[in-house]
């Protein structure tokens, strides 16, 4: 249904629209990342340094207030020269004080004790200066690398006893900045998983936007567009009853409409071209053998003629006048036939051009004509005709018409013939298929099968009786050719027949009342003879 | 004019044609032909396809063994009433009993389909009527010499 390999339109318009949304929302959050990163990177900076100036200034503060509590507490010792009790105070003040070193040393800075039993250090002379009057509280701080040394002065009011130096390992601030530093550290983590997930709900929030873009992109616009451009291949590859349900955006619904509309104009094209086709066919077979019969019946008199001519010659030598007679008889025989079948022929080719369709013609004249001409061989056969009073006038051809119905009694003539009382009947009518005018006879009647047939070209039912077997198919185009319908009615062998044709009556007012009794009218299944049908698929204007 | 007769064998032989012709001329010509150069000859005329099945299978009025025999040669017209000639040329070699008489077609049809169709339905020999009377005469003849005169019959 959908050409391989690429996406349908609705969701390439999607993707159209979700993309770029996507991709502003991915590069606001990314700014307001990088932006906010660099942000938390001064600011931690600044932190660091803030809380080191701080805690620095804590850490000192606290240093020298221990320095001088210390340097209070071993006033005493430091006087009385008690290494033991100094160790014993060291030890203590280690408990509590992170300290690496720690010594003592007497008023000249000579170290007397490090703290511990052996003492390594004694006498030592500390380099580096020592508080004096002027330093404040009597502490002097120093750093050296990671460690800070600590000098302070063991006095108690105004007499100095000695000095102390504490070296701290580490500051404590250094400490509380590592908790510090993994503190911020856990808030910068939190703050990125926050930003993250904030990321990632907006992925979702976008791709959420560009289902839904999609969906109802699909529906209003994709899917429509998809199903006619369905349709539209069906209909091209010939498939005209494929109908599309108009749905989706108006436009697309008015898409699909005239897309429907379009079908069945081809469809009825497609029908029309087809009877069309199917009654060029059928003209052609008539064509065909209109061509091969007309060829055989001229062919044949002729070799007639030649054959029995050439007889001639030899009776002629042999004197012998009987047969002479009888032989020219046959050739004058032979080339009355061919004239008579050009004639007729000559006169079907007319029929279809009727000369006169408007003219006004009386029904009762035309008749009477067409009798007289017949005359002879009506009286000849005995038969007896009947015209009914007032038949109507018609708009038609009178030189036609008179043809019309000078066949149609010839023919009832010959199918009268061997009746005791040969009977013909011509009268009109008027019910639903309008003007009927019918020309019965009581003769042998025609059964079904043969009634379909009857009207078409050189199908003799008897061929036995002289014709051309061109009179029906006369009467037929001119019949049709005025825009009329002719058929036959017979209930079958020894019935009897009725030849009927619709007409078109000239001026206002139906024939009078009483002008013979209608036929029953032909039933669509049985007695519908091959002219009434031909009648209806023809384009004769009812 | 050919004088000449067919086999003096063949004239002694009883030999009897079915002639299917509808036109009454036509079927004139031949009956005149066939005295001439088939004087032993007998010839039953029909005059159209329904007449000729009945008389193949001895139906309605040809009954009569002595009347209608059975013929050793049949003359078909294409163009019959009734019944036309194809028809009952497939008809006869449809029929085991009356599947080898010969049937001739004489017609003035020289049309490529008929012929087709004719040869379709086993027909023995296919002749086109020619307009000039020597010309017919000289195949009546020809009829005679060959079906009479040299075909064997079983």
């Amino acid at each position: 249904m959908r050409p391989s390999g690429r996406l349908g339109i609705g969701a390439r318009y999607a993707l159209y629209f979700s993309v770029p949304v996507l991709a502003v929302v991915v590069l606001a959050l990314l700014g307001a990342g990088l932006v906010a990163w660099r942000r938390a990177k001064d600011f931690r900076r600044e932190l660091d340094a803030a809380v080191l100036a701080a805690r620095s200034a804590d850490a000192e503060t606290a240093l020298r207030g221990t320095a001088v509590y210390l340097g209070n507490r071993l006033f005493n010792d430091l006087q009385r020269v008690d290494v033991e009790r100094l160790n014993e105070e060291i030890s203590e003040a280690r408990a509590w004080l992170q300290v690496r070193t720690f010594l003592v040393t007497d008023e000249n800075g000579t170290v007397l004790t490090d703290g511990t039993g052996e003492n390594p250090r004694f006498g030592e002379k500390l380099a580096g200066p020592l508080p004096s009057e002027a330093t404040p509280a009597g502490v002097l701080l120093a750093e050296r690398g990671v460690e800070t040394e600590v000098r302070f002065v063991v006095r108690s009011g105004e007499v100095v006893a000695g000095f102390g130096v504490v070296t701290i390992g580490e500051a404590p601030w250094q400490h509380s900045l590592q908790q510090l530093d993994a503190r911020t550290a856990e808030v910068w983590e939190s703050y990125r998983a926050s930003l993250l997930s904030l990321s990632g709900v907006g992925l979702l929030v976008a791709l959420a936007v560009g289902l839904v873009a999609s969906g109802v992109l699909s529906r209003t616009l994709a899917r429509p567009l998809m199903e006619m451009s369905h349709a539209a291949r069906e209909i091209a590859g010939g498939n005209l009853d494929y109908h599309v349900d108009p749905e989706g955006a108006e436009e697309v619904r008015d898409l699909a409409e005239a897309l429907n509309g379009m079908a069945r104009d081809l469809r009825a094209h497609e029908r029309a071209l087809q009877a069309e086709r199917a009654d060029l066919a059928r003209k052609n077979a008539e064509l065909e053998r209109f061509n091969y019969t007309v060829s055989h019946d001229l062919r044949s008199p002729l070799t007639t003629i030649r054959a029995f001519a050439g007889l001639l010659e030899r009776s002629f030598a042999a004197r012998d006048a009987e047969r002479f007679r009888s032989d020219l008889a046959r050739v004058l025989g032979a080339a009355d036939r061919m004239r008579a079948l050009l004639e007729d022929l000559l006169r079907l080719s007319r029929a279809g051009r009727v000369v006169d369709k408007a003219s006004e013609v009386a029904l009762a004249e035309v008749v009477r004509e067409a009798v007289e001409l017949l005359r002879g061989r009506l009286d000849q056969r005995g038969a007896r005709v009947e015209v009914a009073e007032g038949l109507p006038v018609v708009r038609g051809d009178r030189q036609r018409l008179i043809d019309v119905f000078q066949n149609l009694v010839e023919n009832a003539a010959k199918f009268t013939l061997g009746q005791p009382d040969p009977r013909i009947e011509i009268g009109a009518g008027t019910d639903a298929r309008g003007l009927v005018v019918w020309v019965r006879d009581n003769g042998r009647g025609i059964d079904k099968e043969h009634q379909a047939k009857v009207f078409d070209l050189f199908e003799k039912l008897d061929p036995t009786h002289e014709g051309t077997g061109v009179g029906l198919a006369l009467v037929k185009r001119i019949v049709e050719a005025h825009g009329g319908r002719v058929w036959v009615e017979s209930a079958g062998e020894g019935q009897g027949a009725a030849f009927c044709m619709t007409l078109l009556p000239a001026g206002e007012g139906p024939p009078a009342a009483g002008a013979g009794t209608a036929p029953r009218g032909p039933d669509a299944a049985e007695g519908a003879s091959e002219g009434e049908r031909r009648g209806a698929a023809s384009d004769a204007p009812r | 004019m050919q004088q000449s007769r067919v086999g003096s064998e063949a004239i002694a032989r009883r030999f009897d044609v079915l002639l299917v012709e509808d036109d009454q001329d036509h079927a004139e010509l031949v009956r005149r032909c066939l005295q001439e150069h088939l004087p032993s000859a007998g010839l039953h005329h029909v005059s159209d396809g329904q007449q000729a099945l009945d008389y193949l299978n001895r139906r309605g009025g040809f009954a009569d063994q002595a009347q209608s025999p059975r013929p050793d040669l049949v003359l078909l017209d294409l163009r019959l009433p009734r019944v036309d000639g194809l028809s009952v040329l497939r008809q006869v070699k449809d029929t085991p009993e009356l599947r080898n008489v010969p049937v001739v077609v004489l017609t003035t049809s020289d049309a490529i389909p008929d012929v087709t169709a004719a040869y379709r339905s086993y027909v023995n020999s296919y002749l086109v009527k020619p307009m000039d009377f020597a010309r017919f005469d000289a195949l009546v003849r020809q009829i005679g010499l060959y079906w009479v005169g040299r075909n064997r019959h079983p």
